[in-house]
C-alpha cells in the first residue's frame, strides 16, 4: 500500500509546519559538546592537576630513612589497589609493594631483567611503563650522581677520589619535564636545609620557579662539612603551551586541483603528524575530499581537523533568471553543463517542494510554469558531487 | 560537503586521543537527523530540545560499549527512540491522564508551540498520526521520514521484520483513512 504525491505532499506539508529557532543546530551543537567532550576535558583537567600535585608531593617528599637497612624512599606509586615504594641505598635500587615484599632490582641490572620484573607486577599496562620510565630515570640520575661525585672530588681533592664510596646523599632531579604551563622544580634530597643551593641562573633557593624552557643545572654543596663533595645535576625543561586556533574547518576547492592544508603551529616547537597519510610536513596537498586530521604533538597531542569537499569550478551557475521573453537570462542556463552529461537538477520552491526535476539537464528549463520568487536548486554531477544554492525568479 | 563515514567515524573511536573528535563529527553528521526523528515523536520544540542532548550525552557516555555489532547509525536511532519514549512515558505519568486526553495535549502541544506554523488541517494530520499505536507510529516515521531498510528499523526496535511490515501495512491504511475522510 502506498500513498499518492498528493498525499506525500500533505504529510510533508504537515511535518513542514514544525519549525526550529534561526541558528538552533549550531546552539545545540554547543551545549551537548559543553556536557560531553567539554565536560570531560574539565575533568581530566581536574585529574591532571591532582597528578602534578601528586607528583609535586612526591618529589617534595622529605626522603624518609628507613631505619638500619640505610635506605632511601625516592618515590610512591598508588595504583588503584596497589601500592609501591621505590626504595635506594647509593648503589641499589628496590621496590616493594604493599606488604613490603621486596623486589629487588640492581643498578647495574640490564635492562631486560628490570623490565622482566616490572612485567611480573600485578599492575596496568599503563602504570608499567611510567614505572619503567621511573625507574630508568632513577637510575640514570643516580649514575650521573656518582660519576658527578668523582669528577667533583677530582677537582677539590685529589685524596678522595678513593674515599668516594662514602657518598650516600641521592640527589634526584628528573632529567626531562615537558609542561604546559609553568612549573616548580624541587630536587629531592634527604636534610635539605643542611646544603647550599647553586643554580645555573643565579638562584640560591631549594626550588626554582620556571616559566621558560631551557637546560637548568643544579650544584649543591653541604654548608657544615668542607671535605664533602659537592652534587651535580641537570634537567632540560620544555615549557610548551597548548597550540592555539585548532578547530575543524571546512575546505572546498575545484575538481582536478590540490588543495594545501596547513596547520597554524610553529612546527619548531610542536610535532605535526598527519594521520592516514603518513607525512611530517606543516601543510600537505590533497586532491581528495574526504576528513583529514593532524596530530599536533607537543606535552600532549592535539588534533586540527580539515574537511575537504571539490567542486565543479568551470561550471558557472546564474543566481538569477527573468523569463519574460527577451533573450536575456530567459533560461535557468548553467554554463558548461555539456561538459557532464547525465547531470541531475532538482528546483525545489521555499517550503522543499520540488516543482522541477531533470536526470539530464540540458539548459532547457525555462520556469515558465512556477511564480517568481526564490527557489533553491540541486545539481548532481555524474561524478556524485553536488552543489546547491538559491534561485531568484524575475518575472 | 560530503559527510565522513560511518566506519571513519568508529576507527577514531578506537583510539583515546582521536575519540572525542570522532564525536565531534558524529555530532556534525547526526544532530538533525536526529533531532527531527524525536521532534515527532514528542512534538514541541523545547522537549525535542532536552531529548536530543540527552540523547548524544548518553551516546558519548556510552561509546566505549559500541564494538560495531550493529551499525553506527541504527545504534544512534535505538538510543534517541528510547529516549523519546521513556521522556513520553514519564510525562503520562506525570500528569495522570488517559491516552485519549494525552493525544489531546499532544494537539494542545502543537497549538502552543510558537515554533509550529502549519494550518488547522495539518495540525489534524499529524495529530492523526499520533493517533497511531506506538509500534505503527515509530515504524511509520523511521520508514517514511528517514528512509530506513526494514532490516534497520528491526534493529532499533529489536523487532522482526515481518512484524515491522504488517505495522506499517497498518499503518498506512490508517493514514489512508484519514485522507479519504478528511480531503
Amino acid at each position: 500500500m502506498k500513498l499518492n504525491n498528493n498525499e506525500n505532499d500533505k504529510i510533508k506539508q504537515a511535518f513542514d509546519g514544525y519549525e526550529v529557532p534561526e541558528d538552533y543546530f549550531d546552539v545545540l551543537e554547543e551545549n551537548i559538546l559543553n556536557k560531553t567532550v567539554n565536560k570531560r576535558n574539565f575533568i581530566s583537567d581536574k585529574i591532571f592537576t591532582s597528578a602534578l600535585l601528586a607528583i609535586s608531593v612526591i618529589i617534595l617528599s622529605i626522603i624518609i630513612y628507613i631505619n638500619k637497612v640505610n635506605t632511601t624512599k625516592v618515590s610512591e606509586h598508588a595504583y588503584n589497589n596497589y601500592h609501591l615504594s621505590i626504595l635506594s641505598n647509593d648503589s641499589n635500587l628496590y621496590v616493594i609493594d604493599e606488604v613490603n615484599k621486596i623486589l629487588y632490582l640492581n643498578i647495574d641490572s640490564n635492562e631486560t631483567a628490570i623490565i622482566n620484573v616490572i612485567n611480573k607486577l600485578n599492575i596496568p599496562e599503563k602504570e608499567k611503563n611510567s614505572l619503567k620510565l621511573d625507574y630508568r630515570l632513577l637510575k640514570y640520575n643516580l649514575i650521573a650522581n656518582n660519576q658527578t661525585d668523582i669528577i667533583d672530588t677530582v677537582k677539590t681533592n685529589n685524596d678522595s677520589i678513593n674515599k668516594n664510596v662514602e657518598s650516600d646523599t641521592p640527589l634526584y632531579m628528573p632529567r626531562e619535564i615537558c609542561s604546559e604551563k609553568p612549573i616548580l622544580l624541587s630536587p629531592s634530597i634527604p636534610n635539605k636545609e643542611q646544603y647550599k643551593f647553586k643554580w645555573s641562573n643565579g638562584e640560591t633557593s631549594n626550588k626554582i620557579y620556571i616559566s621558560e624552557s631551557g637546560t637548568y643545572s643544579l650544584t649543591i654543596t653541604p654548608i657544615n662539612s668542607e671535605t664533602s663533595k659537592s652534587l651535580y645535576a641537570t634537567t632540560k625543561v620544555k615549557i610548551l603551551p597548548p597550540p592555539n586556533g585548532l578547530s575543524s574547518k571546512n575546505i572546498s576547492g575545484c575538481v582536478g586541483s590540490e588543495i594545501s592544508l596547513s596547520v597554524d603551529v610553529d612546527t619548531t616547537k610542536y610535532q605535526v603528524e598527519w594521520m592516514n597519510v603518513n607525512k611530517t610536513s606543516k601543510s600537505i596537498n590533497v586532491s581528495k575530499a574526504g576528513t583529514y586530521i593532524a596530530k599536533i604533538i607537543g606535552c600532549e597531542t592535539y588534533l586540527d581537523t580539515f574537511i575537504v569537499s571539490f567542486s565543479h569550478c568551470d561550471v558557472i551557475i546564474p543566481n538569477a533568471i527573468t523569463p519574460n521573453g527577451d533573450g536575456i537570462n530567459d533560461i535557468f542556463e548553467i554554463k558548461n553543463i555539456e561538459n557532464y552529461p547525465n547531470t541531475q537538477l532538482y528546483i525545489y520552491a521555499n517550503d522543499g517542494k520540488l516543482i522541477y526535476q531533470s536526470k539530464n539537464y540540458k539548459n532547457d528549463w525555462d520556469a515558465s510554469t512556477v511564480q517568481a520568487g526564490t527557489y533553491i536548486y540541486k545539481i548532481i554531477f555524474p561524478d556524485k558531487i553536488s552543489q546547491s544554492g538559491t534561485l531568484l525568479i524575475i518575472k | 560537503m560530503t559527510d565522513p563515514s560511518d566506519n571513519f567515524i568508529i576507527s577514531l573511536f578506537s583510539d583515546s586521543e582521536t575519540k572525542t573528535e570522532g564525536f565531534k563529527l558524529l555530532l556534525k553528521k547526526y544532530k538533525e537527523k536526529v533531532y527531527w526523528h524525536v521532534r515527532r515523536l514528542v512534538v514541541s520544540h523545547d522537549d525535542a530540545n532536552d531529548v536530543v542532548q540527552n540523547t548524544f550525552i548518553k551516546i558519548w557516555e556510552n561509546l566505549d560499549s559500541f564494538h560495531g555489532d550493529s551499525k553506527l547509525y541504527t545504534w544512534i536511532y535505538r538510543i534517541a527512540t528510547n529516549e523519546s519514549i521513556n521522556f513520553i512515558n514519564k510525562k503520562k505519568s506525570a500528569l495522570f491522564i488517559s491516552l485519549d486526553e494525552l493525544n489531546e495535549n499532544f494537539l494542545d502541544n502543537l497549538k502552543a508551540d510558537s515554533n509550529f506554523k502549519g494550518d488547522e488541517i495539518e495540525r489534524q494530520l499529524i495529530k492523526a498520526i499520533n493517533l497511531l499505536p506506538p509500534k505503527q507510529r515509530l515504524v511509520f516515521y523511521l520508514r517514511y521520514f528517514s528512509n530506513m531498510p526494514y532490516k534497520d528499523i528491526a534493529d532499533v526496535l529489536h523487532t522482526s521484520e515481518n512484524t515491522l511490515k504488517s505495522s506499517y501495512h497498518q499503518a498506512m491504511k490508517k493514514i489512508k483513512k484519514f485522507f479519504s475522510s478528511t480531503y
